[in-house]
C-alpha cells in the first residue's frame, strides 16, 4: 500500500509561497505526521523521480521553502514533543519533531508542562527532575519570528537577536534523526561524525570524500571544513540533502533576570556611536544578550505599520524628535551587577546625546516580548509594504541583504550603507544585529529603475562584505532569493557545494531551485 | 497635595494560561503575573493629565497578596509617585462586594493623611474576573459620581471632560470632582517606564495596610465569610458554534457572508457594494 497521501495543490495554494512572498509551483502536497510516513513518502517520491520541497511553517524570508515543481512535504503536522532525557552531568535534552512551533516549545518549557501521555518512563522521570531545577531551562535561539518551526530554524540555522550570547540554532541541537533522499534513516549525535581534511564517516558505514579547507564560505555548511560536525552539515542545508525527522535540543540554563532597554536617539549617527561604545564596554557578571540597531527609516516604517496592524498596536508611540534606536538586552543572576551595567549604559547613552526620558526599560517578559516584537516588526512591515504594492499593481519586488560582517567593520559599513541609500533615492533601511556584525538591509524600490539601482547596491555591498572577510548571507538562509551570492563564490566553493549535493541527492530532487541546484 | 488615585489589580497573564487536561484546572506554574491591562489604561490616563499639570501626583492602590507589590512597583516605574498595598489574610477570598468595601476604607485611610484626591481612576474590569463591578461599587460606597468605560479624560476647572465609549456611540461628558472613572482600551498604548524610573521603582517602598491599620473594617464583612457571592462551579463552557460553508461564486459568497454578519450585528452597516 502506498505511504503517500497526496493532496492536489489547488486547495493549498498558500503553500506555494512563504514570507519571502515568492510564488512557486507544485502539483501536490502531503502533511505527514510521523517519521515512518516521511521516510515512506521520500522513498516513493525518489523512486518515481518526483522533485520534493520540504516545508516548515513557511516563515522564512529567503524562499527556501517555496516549491518550484513536484511535491511538497509540509512538516507542520509532524509536531509532537516526544520526550526528555537528563544525562549524568545534569544536562536536559528535549526531543521534538520538526514541526514544533518555537513559541509553543518555549511556553511549554516556561510552564514545564507537556503532554506526556506517550512519553516513556525515562522521559517522565527527566521531567520530574527538570521541575525541581531552579534555573529556567529554555531553547534560547530567538529569531523573533515565534511562529517558526524548530525544524525550519535548524534547516536555515537561524540566529536572531540573542545570538550574541547563544549563537545559532544548531548550537543547541545535540542530535537529529534525518531521512536522506534515498530513504535511509540516519541518527546523528553531535561529536560522533566530524569532518577531517578529506571527508567524513557517515552513519551508514560509508564515507563522504569532500572537504573545503577554508573555514568560511558563502555557502555556509554546504562547504564543510575540517572540524565541522555532520549535524551542522544538515543545519543550513535548507532541506537540500535530507528531511529532519526529530531534533534533540539541549536545554540551556538562562539567567535569572533579563532586562530589555530601548534607547532612542536623535539620528543614526548617534545610535551608531552609542552601539559602538557598548561594544567596547566590559560588563562584569552580566551577559550582553542583544545589541540591535534601528535607523530612522526602520523606525518610520514600524510607526506607519503600527497604525494599521492590530498585532503591532502594543508598541507605544516613539519619543518625539528621535530618529534612531538601539535595543539592548542584559542577562544575569546578580541584580546588582545588572544595575551597575545599566548605569554604565546610561553614561554611554548620555555621551552619545541620549536623553533619559527617551528610554524604555523593563524586565517583565510581556514588555520584553513587545520590545522584540518592535524589532521583528521591521522585516514584517517590509513584507507588508511589498504585499500592499503588489495588491495595488505597483512594483513589489524588494531587495534585501543580511551580511555577516567582522565586528570590527560594522561602523564603517553602516556609514557606507546609509550614505549609499541616501544617494540612491531608493527607500531603504538598515537595522539588526549590530553587536553580532549582522546588519540587515531592506530596499523597497518603486519601479524598475529603482530596482536595478537597488540590485547594484546589494551586489556592491555583498562584494564588500566578502572582501573584508564576511559573507553576504548571514542568517536568513540563501534559498531562492539570494542566489546572486553565486557571483561571490570561488570555483572551489561551487564545486564542493555541488559535490555535497550530488552525494546525498544524485537525482537533484530535494528542494530544487535552491542555491546549489 | 493634588493627586489622582489609580486602583490596580495584579492578574495572571491570561494569554498564557492553559488548562491541565488531567485535572481540568488552570496551570499557573510558569505563568507570569501582569498589571490588569485595563488598569494600565487608567494609569496612562492619569499620567497624561499629569503631563499637562506637573503639580498633580499619582498614587497607585492595590489589594492582594504580598506579591501584588510587584504590580505596584511596575506602576511606580511607569508613572505613579507612590503606592499602597492592602493585604491581609483576613481579606483573602473577598468577592467584589467585600473588596469594594475594603478598598473604600483604604481610600478613606489614604485621604486622612494625604488629603482628598481629585479622582479615582480604575480599569473597566479585570481580565481574570471580568465582573466590571469594583469601580462602580467603590464609587457607590464613597458616595461619589462615576463614569464607566472612559476612553479619554481631560482635567478642567472643577472636574473632568471625558469621552465615554458605548456600544452605539461615543459620548462627551463633564463630571465634577471628586469622581470615579473606569477606563477602557483607548486608541493609544500606555507608555513604557524609562530606565531611570524602572531602576528607582525597584528600590521604592510600598506603604502596606493590613487589618490593624484599617481598624474600621468589620471582619464579618470581608473574606470568604463576608462575601455574599458563592462560586458553585468553575468549568469551560462547551463549544456550541456550528460551521456553515458558503460555497458559491466568490462575489456571491462574500455578499452572503456580509449579509449574515450584518443580520447578527457583528459588523457595522455601511455600503453594500462589493468591489
Amino acid at each position: 500500500m502506498t505511504q503517500l497521501v497526496k493532496y492536489s495543490i489547488e486547495k493549498y495554494t498558500d503553500y506555494l509561497s512563504d514570507e519571502s512572498r515568492l510564488k512557486g509551483n507544485a502539483d501536490s502536497i502531503s502533511f505527514p505526521c510521523s517519521a515512518d510516513e516521511v521516510c515512506g513518502q521520500i522513498k516513493e517520491l525518489s523512486q518515481a523521480g518526483i522533485p520534493v520541497t520540504i516545508q516548515g511553517a513557511r516563515t522564512g524570508i529567503s524562499g527556501a521553502a517555496v516549491p518550484v515543481c513536484g511535491h511538497i512535504i509540509n512538516m507542520s503536522r509532524f509536531n509532537r514533543i516526544i520526550g526528555m532525557t537528563c544525562d549524568s552531568e545534569g544536562s536536559f535534552y528535549l526531543k521534538v519533531e520538526p514541526g514544533v512551533i518555537l513559541s509553543d516549545l518555549n511556553s511549554r518549557l516556561n510552564m514545564r508542562s507537556f503532554d506526556t501521555t506517550q512519553w516513556s518512563e525515562e522521559s517522565r522521570e527527566a521531567l520530574k527532575k527538570l521541575r525541581t531545577n531552579k534555573k529556567r531551562m529554555l531553547f534560547p535561539p530567538n529569531p523573533t519570528e515565534k511562529s517558526a518551526t524548530v525544524g525550519g530554524m535548524f534547516s536555515c540555522n537561524s540566529k536572531g537577536i540573542n545570538s550574541l550570547t547563544y549563537g545559532a540554532a544548531a548550537n543547541h541541537v545535540h542530535a537529529i534523526d534525518v531521512c536522506i533522499p534515498n530513504g535511509e534513516l540516519w541518527t546523528i549525535e553531535r561529536g560522533r561524525y566530524v569532518f577531517d581534511d578529506k571527508g567524513c564517516d557517515l552513519p551508514n558505514g560509508k564515507r563522504i570524500e569532500v572537504c573545503n579547507a577554508k573555514p568560511s564560505s558563502v555557502y555556509g555548511s554546504m562547504n564543510p571544513h575540517p572540524g565541522l560536525d555532520l549535524i551542522d552539515l544538515f543545519a543550513g542545508a535548507e532541506g537540500m540533502i535530507g528531511a529532519v525527522l526529530s531534533l534533540s535540543l539541549k536545554l540551556c540554563p538562562m539567567g535569572e533576570n533579563t532586562w530589555g532597554i530601548m534607547f532612542f536617539l536623535k539620528d543614526w549617527q548617534s545610535a551608531d556611536q552609542f552601539a559602538a561604545s557598548i561594544m567596547k564596554q566590559k560588563f562584569t557578571g552580566v551577559l550582553l544578550g542583544a545589541l540591535e540597531f534601528f535607523d530612522s527609516e526602520a523606525l518610520r516604517l514600524v510607526d506607519e505599520m503600527k497604525r494599521k496592524s492590530n498585532n503591532l498596536r502594543s508598541i507605544p508611540d516613539f519619543p518625539k524628535e528621535t530618529n534612531a534606536a538601539v535595543y539592548v538586552e542584559l542577562e544575569g543572576d546578580d541584580e546588582e551587577a545588572i544595575e551597575e551595567a545599566m548605569l554604565s549604559l546610561m553614561v554611554l547613552y548620555d555621551i552619545s546625546g541620549g536623553e533619559e526620558n527617551n528610554t524604555w526599560a523593563s524586565s517583565y517578559e510581556k514588555d520584553l516580548e513587545m520590545f522584540r516584537l518592535m524589532r521583528h516588526a521591521v522585516p514584517e512591515s517590509v513584507n507588508t509594504v511589498a504585499a500592499e504594492s503588489a495588491l495595488n499593481g505597483f512594483w513589489s519586488e524588494r531587495v534585501s541583504l543580511d551580511c555577516q560582517l567582522p565586528v570590527s567593520v560594522v561602523h564603517e559599513m553602516l556609514c557606507r550603507y546609509e550614505a549609499d541609500i541616501e544617494k540612491s533615492f531608493v527607500r531603504g533601511m538598515v537595522f539588526g544585529h549590530y553587536g553580532d556584525g549582522r546588519l540587515h538591509l531592506e530596499l523597497l524600490p518603486k519601479n524598475e529603475t529603482e530596482y536595478s539601482r537597488a540590485r547594484e547596491l546589494v551586489m556592491a555591498w555583498s562584494e564588500n562584505a566578502v572582501s573584508c572577510g564576511g559573507t553576504p548571507a548571514g542568517e536568513n538562509g540563501i534559498g531562492k532569493i539570494k542566489k546572486y551570492i553565486n557571483a561571490f563564490a570561488d570555483s572551489d566553493s561551487v564545486s564542493v557545494a555541488k559535490k555535497v549535493k550530488n552525494y546525498f541527492d544524485p537525482q537533484f530532487l530535494f528542494n530544487p531551485g535552491n542555491f546549489s541546484t | 497635595m493634588s493627586y489622582i488615585l489609580v486602583c490596580v489589580k495584579q492578574v495572571p497573564d491570561t494569554s498564557e494560561v492553559r488548562l491541565d487536561s488531567e485535572t481540568n484546572s488552570l496551570i499557573r506554574s510558569g505563568v507570569t503575573n501582569i498589571v490588569n491591562p485595563y488598569d494600565t489604561y487608567a494609569l496612562e490616563a492619569a499620567a497624561r493629565i499629569r503631563d499637562g499639570n506637573p503639580d498633580i501626583k499619582i498614587a497607585a492602590l492595590s489589594m492582594g497578596p504580598a506579591q501584588a507589590e510587584d504590580a505596584l512597583k511596575n506602576c511606580v516605574a511607569i508613572a505613579a509617585d507612590s503606592a499602597y498595598l492592602v493585604s491581609d489574610p483576613a481579606f483573602a477570598g473577598s468577592d467584589t462586594y467585600a473588596t469594594s468595601y475594603i478598598l473604600s476604607c483604604a481610600v478613606r485611610r489614604i485621604e486622612k493623611t494625604e488629603g482628598q484626591c481629585l479622582a479615582i481612576f480604575c480599569g473597566k474590569q479585570a481580565i481574570d474576573g471580568d465582573t466590571a463591578q469594583i469601580g462602580p461599587a467603590l464609587a457607590e460606597r464613597l458616595g461619589i459620581p462615576q463614569v464607566t468605560s472612559v476612553l479619554e479624560a481631560e482635567l478642567v476647572d472643577g472636574g473632568f471632560n471625558v469621552l465615554q465609549e458605548d456600544k452605539a456611540a461615543k459620548r462627551r461628558l463633564f463630571i465634577q470632582q471628586k469622581c470615579l472613572l473606569t477606563f477602557t482600551k483607548p486608541a493609544f498604548e500606555p507608555r513604557q517606564a524609562t530606565l531611570k524610573r524602572r531602576m528607582a521603582a525597584g528600590r521604592c517602598s510600598i506603604e502596606k495596610f493590613d487589618k490593624s491599620l484599617l481598624p474600621e473594617i468589620k471582619t464579618d464583612r470581608v473574606g470568604i465569610k463576608g462575601s455574599p457571592t458563592s462560586v458553585v462551579k468553575v468549568f469551560t463552557p462547551a463549544y456550541r458554534g456550528k460551521c456553515e460553508i458558503i460555497s458559491c461564486k466568490p462575489d456571491v459568497s462574500a455578499k452572503s457572508l456580509l449579509d449574515r454578519l450584518r443580520e447578527r450585528s457583528l459588523i457595522d452597516g455601511g455600503k453594500n457594494e462589493i468591489h
